[in-house]
């Protein structure tokens, strides 16, 4: 699949009113950094963007003043609601060359443990790998059918692509386990009076030679 | 379970404005399913413990809840039928400041259906307006 591509102009002004300025006409504030060349405040369509994010992207072919250039999106900035995107990175690529990214991991398939009481939890949610942007996979899969109650799933379980190697240093890191539910002991009940006495006061310890002087 | 601090440096605080939306907080951390507040609010421990109590008996032995909020904030009160002045009143009871965009709430190790049922009990127990939100990889 060909990288999307971004028609995007220089940004001269640079700050938090222009940056919303900016965003009121449609367009997103952006940075493009990397290969030790100037790092090049950019402004982006914020619609042709977001459509390229739905779509899963992770590359994207950048114009900008007859120029262009490979980018890999680094992070994406949104608001406190997780609607409106805010800001993107973009890290320079060359599409020969390997890079390193964080790629999610999908636990799929019921676990033999689940009809036993079992509760599947999955701890690690992305992994870093190591590949050539061409192959960039969307997601890595692992099948957590064949995990029992007390089963434990690991990095080196997690199915990989072709050109696809896992950057992560220990490949015995937990990904996911079955494991039955904690049953939480029921704390004691508080009496009133201990409740109503409320929280320990921090009082400052006045050293006795102070106590002294001032007498 | 007792929500509130164990030592405070100050028993009594002052209210206070909540102003803006949250800046942190706001994204789904340890879970699959996150309730997000979409109102500035002070949700009282008692608040809490409730919406505690109605996700666990909704879901039983099945799944894992968060709370994202701690009651930090001691709010004072003065005695019914008591003239004004002699001072600021005891603390009656703490809450969690809550800005727009703060996730309340995480559950995890379940279906969306069911998680979204369970936000549905704990919504009616809360003061402010909130929604389901999902992790985001």
């Amino acid at each position: 699949m060909d990288n999307p591509v971004l028609q995007v102009e220089k940004r001269t002004q640079l700050g938090s009113h222009a940056a919303r300025r900016l965003r009121r006409d449609g367009k997103l504030p952006a940075v493009v950094y990397g290969h030790k060349e100037d790092t090049l405040a950019i402004s982006v369509p914020e619609k042709d963007f977001r459509t390229a994010l739905q779509t899963g992207a992770k590359m994207f072919r950048i114009h900008c003043d007859n120029n262009e250039q490979d980018a890999l999106i680094r992070e994406t900035q949104y608001d406190a609601f997780g609607i409106d995107i805010l800001h993107a990175d973009f890290v320079r690529v060359y599409m020969d060359e390997e890079i390193t990214l964080e790629v999610p991991i999908e636990v799929r398939g019921t676990p033999v443990g689940a009809a036993k009481g079992g509760v599947l939890e999955q701890i690690r949610r992305t992994v870093e790998v190591r590949c050539l942007p061409a192959h960039i996979p969307e997601k890595l899969t692992a099948d957590v059918s064949g995990l029992d109650v007390g089963g434990q799933l690991t990095l080196k379980d997690v199915r990989l692509p072709s050109g696809v190697e896992i950057a992560h240093g220990d490949m015995n890191t937990l990904v996911a386990q079955v494991r039955l539910p904690m049953v939480k002991e029921e704390a004691a009940p508080v009496e009133e009076g201990e409740l109503a006495k409320g929280p320990e006061v921090i009082v400052k310890k006045v050293k006795e030679e102070e106590v002294e002087e001032e007498s | 379970m007792r929500l509130m601090p164990k030592r405070v440096k100050f028993r009594k605080t002052q209210r206070r404005r909540i102003k803006g939306n949250a800046t942190r907080g706001h994204t789904v951390a340890f879970c699959e399913y996150g309730l997000q507040s979409m109102d500035p609010g002070w949700i009282t421990a008692q608040q809490l413990e409730a919406g505690r109590v109605a996700v666990s008996h909704f879901l039983g032995r099945e799944g894992k809840l968060v709370i994202r909020v701690f009651p930090q904030k001691s709010v004072s009160s003065k005695p019914i039928e008591t003239r004004m002045g002699k001072g600021k009143g005891e603390p009656e009871f703490w809450v969690a400041v809550v800005k727009p965009g703060t996730v309340i709430y995480e559950i995890g190790g379940v279906p969306e259906a069911m998680a979204r049922q369970a936000f549905n009990r704990v919504a009616h127990k809360l003061p402010v307006s909130v929604r389901m939100i999902t992790r985001r990889v």
